[in-house]
């Protein structure tokens, strides 16, 4: 009887661990010939973007960049076993590897992977949408987009893709059934406008579907807008300001939007309405040392946020107002870390932009603030 | 992708700044001289006049012989200076500038001996590559003074007043200060037969690795943790020879000779080291001067060449990069200009005095960045030096001027009026001033590649005007001055997204700028001299949209500077202290730099001799959290010790 309690005991035990087994401190990222260099004297290095969960692997996209922000060789989609390290490479490049090229965001429908190629930013080529079966592990659909349609953020909906553009306050869509474009497709099907006050540049930074809303950031020269849209039709159903830049926006765990602005520094909070309205509001301003937002995801109870400037990742509880950075921690100089993944409430996965591996922060990484 | 914009573009600013090279010139001119004369005596006690070419202008002199005995940068000679804002990318030999009146620092002049200099491409002076040791005075203007010194004096001018022999001797100074910290200066002067000569040379060697300390969790914990600057040593070599020959009873000619190369690491932000870019850089400019005196005329012919050049290695967009990789090709970069000047000075009646001045030149680009790029510059000045009854001068200017494709009218106009004749209240001056002019795109804006960083050689320039108005005291014992100013400037030129990532300047901004100046002096019993200096700065974003109303990011709402030194036969010492407010670190007021106090003290006494031993200390707090732009920190407490000797 003592045995079989010591058993259950151990093997409950192995059980929790298996649950909770931490990230690696550090997850380096495939480097190298592996990331099938254009010139081998003048090779890429990985430039992880934005990260999607999905089957108990974090997906990251992989810029795959020279030191001058040029295109090294084809986009990449990593899988990650945050405690293990990295188990697949995708290549989204394609046959002749230039169809995609900077990948930088990635979403999930809970079945298949999305990656937006931005493409090399001093020519017309790589820009595409590409469809990745985690399963597989191949890119069986790329749609290829064109020289001006440079894509930022994306979300997946019931029955398109849409993307946001970095050249204009604009939404284009993708069609998941045929994997051709839709909206933006021609005169008759022409991209969503959103109406976003500027003068010399607009761009959409970031989409997200939330129920049955679709929500898009528009950063302009003069000011930063979240939209709220039909997904299906992309017609703008509220809209509110908010602040300078913003970067990225998720969904709250109480069911609002977070977003954060890197030109001023700030958090807001967007809460939709009856109607189809929102109504935004701001919850924090950084300290001064906290530099150049990035991202911004949720776990079950908080918000973590990422700053590239400063190396840091803040976990804030957005059920106080204002909201209140509960723990904070650093990655490293020279990371500048760009999204990151929640594993739980306590762990983190981020991508580091500059140094080029992830990090995995867990609570003794978290340094709490004062009550 | 957009969202790396953000980051890309603060990283830009990272960037290593370019070079400048140094400039020389030629002597100054008769009628400047006779003008510099009749001009009051500026705010530091028993210094010489303000700017002969901008008279009646708010301005301040610096003599380096008040700091004898004192490790000084030219930045660190400005620091007394009200209107004037410094930034520093570190330590000693780390890049530095200056701008006054809350304008940036391509929006303020640096004038060797009257001749502007330049960053590459024409952008800020880099003042770390200026020797001290090798100058005079500083004299600082304030304000819209295009039509007294041409196109980029929108915030003011800095005019460096480089030495001169002055009788027979030499001269040498040795310090070795924290860090590695050393500097060897020496010069010899010469006189005779109708000729001066002076030959100078400053060495500067720091190993700049100084400790600093920084918050890692800045939003949860106040707690700082310690670490060490990497890769800012520098070295830097620099030399001046002026040389001047009598040719008759009323010409004279001087030729101007200086020279430098430096070589240094380029260390970044602190969040983001750049332990393998270095910088090196050479420049040196000739010039000759003519001038003579022909009746009641003067008149002077100059003619000057500059040469600059720079190298950066291992440097990128963002990061470092290891020299001599495919992905990592040396950037050079240089530029060259060639300049001719003629004025004539001349009385009109018994209360005019008229200088006209003609000068014409080109400047030259060539660098893997930008290409070989070229434009020519003229201009045309009318100065008046009126003298009305009552004891009121007038200074009217105007000035036509021509910067490769763009014209612009500079004109400007200063007044100083002193009410009383004689009596106690003789030293009481009034003053004000107007002027507009421009400054024009620089050719790295125009033409700079730089991958991320687009140029626009579509771009306008920039425009401003300004009015001031102020009163001083100008006593035996004490000096006092007091100023307001207004500005506005438009078609500012600012580094906008260019989608979809890269960047490009556009003239988009507007801005207007106010403050108040404040300074005073006064002579002490016992050889002390007690003085301190206020500035007031509100600069505020007239740009539209979200950054409407916000302050200008970098501009330090208050800034106070105070010292007590004293200056004797046996015994010379000082103890200052500087404190600059916390700035706005973005553009719209929800980062801060924070508040600054500095100070420092030293203490040297002559020994035997001419021999003088000093001992220097700086940030006497060892406060190791200062930083300045773009979060590149600056030093905690610095010991130095200096010997001098003149034979």
């Amino acid at each position: 009887m003592q045995r079989t309690a010591v058993l259950l005991f151990a093997l409950a035990a192995a059980c929790g661990r298996a649950e909770h087994t931490p990230p690696l401190n550090k997850i380096p990222l495939p480097k190298g010939a592996a990331l099938k260099p254009y010139d081998a004297a003048n090779p890429g290095t990985p430039h992880p973007y934005n990260m999607a969960q999905l089957g108990g692997k974090v997906f990251v996209a992989l810029g795959n960049l020279r030191p001058d922000y040029s295109v090294g060789g084809p986009g990449f989609l990593v899988g990650v076993v945050p405690s293990q390290g990295f188990t697949d490479v995708i290549d989204l490049g394609g046959a002749d590897g230039r169809q995609c090229q900077n990948s930088g965001a990635v979403r999930t429908d809970g079945t298949m992977l999305y990656v937006t190629c931005s493409g090399d930013f001093s020519s017309s080529s790589g820009r595409a949408l590409v469809e990745v079966d985690p399963a597989t592990a191949n890119a069986p659909r790329t749609r290829t987009l064109a020289g001006d349609e440079a894509p930022s953020g994306l979300a997946v909906t019931a029955n398109k893709v849409w993307m946001g553009l970095s050249s204009s306050a604009s939404l284009i869509s993708v069609d998941r059934t045929t994997f051709a474009l839709a909206d933006g497709a021609d005169a008759a099907h022409q991209a969503i406008q959103l109406e976003c006050p500027h003068k010399i540049y607009a761009y959409v930074a970031d989409l997200l579907t939330v129920g049955s809303d679709l929500y898009a950031l528009c950063s302009s020269d003069q000011a930063g807008v979240i939209f709220r849209l039909d997904p299906s039709t992309g017609a703008v159903r509220g809209q509110a300001d908010i602040g300078a830049t913003p970067t990225a926006l998720a969904a709250t765990p109480d069911g609002r939007l977070a977003v954060v602005c890197s030109g001023d520094n700030t958090l807001w909070l967007a809460t939709p309405g009856q109607g189809g309205t929102l109504t935004a509001r701001l919850a924090h301003t950084y300290a001064s040392g906290t530099s150049t937002l990035q991202g911004v995801r949720s776990s079950d109870r908080y918000i973590f946020t990422t700053a590239s400037g400063s190396n840091t990742v803040q976990k804030i509880d957005v059920s106080v107002s204002p909201a209140k950075v509960v723990a904070e921690a650093t990655t490293g100089a020279g990371t500048a870390p760009w999204d990151l993944a929640p594993l739980s409430d306590d762990e983190v996965v981020v991508s580091d932009s500059l140094s080029d591996d992830l990090t995995g922060l867990t609570a003794v990484d978290f340094k709490t603030a004062p009550q | 992708m957009p969202r790396a914009f953000a980051a890309l573009r603060r990283s830009i600013r990272f960037a290593p700044p370019s070079v400048i090279a140094l400039a020389l010139a030629a002597l100054p001119t008769r009628a400047e001289e006779t003008r510099r004369e009749a001009a009051p005596i500026d705010i530091v006690v028993q210094a010489p006049a303000g700017s002969a070419r901008a008279p009646a202008a708010e301005s301040t002199v610096v003599e380096t012989s008040a700091f004898a005995g004192e490790v000084r940068s030219v930045a660190d000679l400005l620091g007394s200076s009200p209107g004037v804002s410094l930034h520093a990318l570190g330590g000693p030999g780390q890049t530095a500038t200056v701008s006054l009146r809350g304008a940036t620092a391509d929006q303020s002049l640096v004038l060797l001996d009257g001749i502007p200099l330049h960053g590459p491409g024409g952008g800020a002076v880099d003042l770390s590559t200026l020797p001290a040791t090798l100058l005079d005075r500083v004299v600082v203007s304030r304000g819209v003074l295009g039509a007294q010194f041409g196109a980029g004096a929108l915030g003011g001018v800095v005019e460096l007043v480089p030495r001169t022999a002055k009788a027979r001797g030499a001269g040498a100074q040795l310090s070795v200060g924290s860090y590695g910290t050393a500097q060897l200066s020496g010069d010899i002067e010469l006189a005779g037969g109708g000729a001066s000569a002076l030959a100078a040379a400053e060495l500067d060697t720091t190993q700049g690795d100084f400790p600093y300390s920084r918050q890692l969790t800045p939003e949860v914990s106040p707690d700082y943790s310690d670490f060490t600057r990497e890769n800012a040593d520098a070295r830097r070599g620099s030399a001046l020879v002026r040389w001047s020959q009598q040719l008759g009873a009323e010409t004279e000619l001087a030729v101007l000779l200086q020279a430098g190369a430096g070589v240094h690491g380029l260390p970044g932000p602190y969040t983001t080291p750049t332990q393998r870019s270095r910088a090196l850089d050479q420049g040196g400019l000739l010039g000759a001067r003519l001038r003579g005196e022909a009746g009641s005329a003067a008149w002077t012919v100059r003619a000057w060449a500059r040469i600059d050049r720079i190298e950066l290695r291992g440097v990128q967009v963002v990061e470092d990069c290891a020299d001599g990789d495919p992905s990592c090709p040396r950037l050079s970069q240089r530029s060259t200009a060639a300049h001719g000047e003629a004025e004539l000075g001349f009385p009109l009646g018994d209360v005019q005095r008229l200088r006209i001045t003609a000068a014409g030149g080109e400047e030259w680009i060539a660098g893997t960045s930008t290409g070989p790029r070229r434009r020519g510059v003229a201009s045309v000045a009318l100065m008046d030096d009126v003298t009305l009854p009552g004891r009121v001068s007038m200074h009217p200017a105007l000035r036509a001027e021509v910067v490769g494709a763009q014209v612009a009218l500079s004109p400007g106009i200063a007044a100083a009026w002193r009410p009383f004749g004689e009596g106690p209240l003789v030293p009481f001056e009034l003053r004000a001033g107007a002027g507009l002019s421009f400054r024009p795109p620089t050719l790295t804006e125009l033409y700079l590649d730089q991958g991320i960083v687009l140029p626009n050689p579509d771009l306008e320039p920039e425009h401003a005007w300004s009015a001031d108005a102020g009163v001083r005291w100008h006593g035996q014992v004490v000096t006092i001055s007091a100023a307001a100013f207004y500005s506005r400037y438009r078609q500012l030129i600012s580094y906008e997204l260019s989608p979809p990532i890269r960047v490009k300047p556009l003239n988009v901004a507007r801005a207007r700028i106010a403050g108040l100046e404040l300074q005073a002096a006064v002579a002490l019993p016992q050889a002390f001299v007690a003085e301190a200096s206020y500035t007031y700065l509100d600069a505020v974003s007239l740009r539209e949209g979200n950054q409407d109303g916000h302050h200008l990011s970098y501009r330090p709402p208050h800034r106070l500077f105070a010292r007590l030194s004293r200056r004797g036969d046996r015994v010379e010492g000082y103890g200052e202290a500087s404190f600059v407010s916390s700035m706005p670190r973005d553009r719209f007021d929800s980062a801060k730099l924070p508040a600054q106090l500095t100070f420092n003290a030293g203490l040297g006494a002559r020994v035997v001799g001419t021999l003088w031993l000093d001992l220097e200390a700086k940030n006497l707090l060892d406060d190791r959290t200062h930083e300045d732009l773009f979060q590149y920190p600056l030093p905690g407490f610095t010991l130095a010790a200096l010997a001098r000797a003149r034979f």
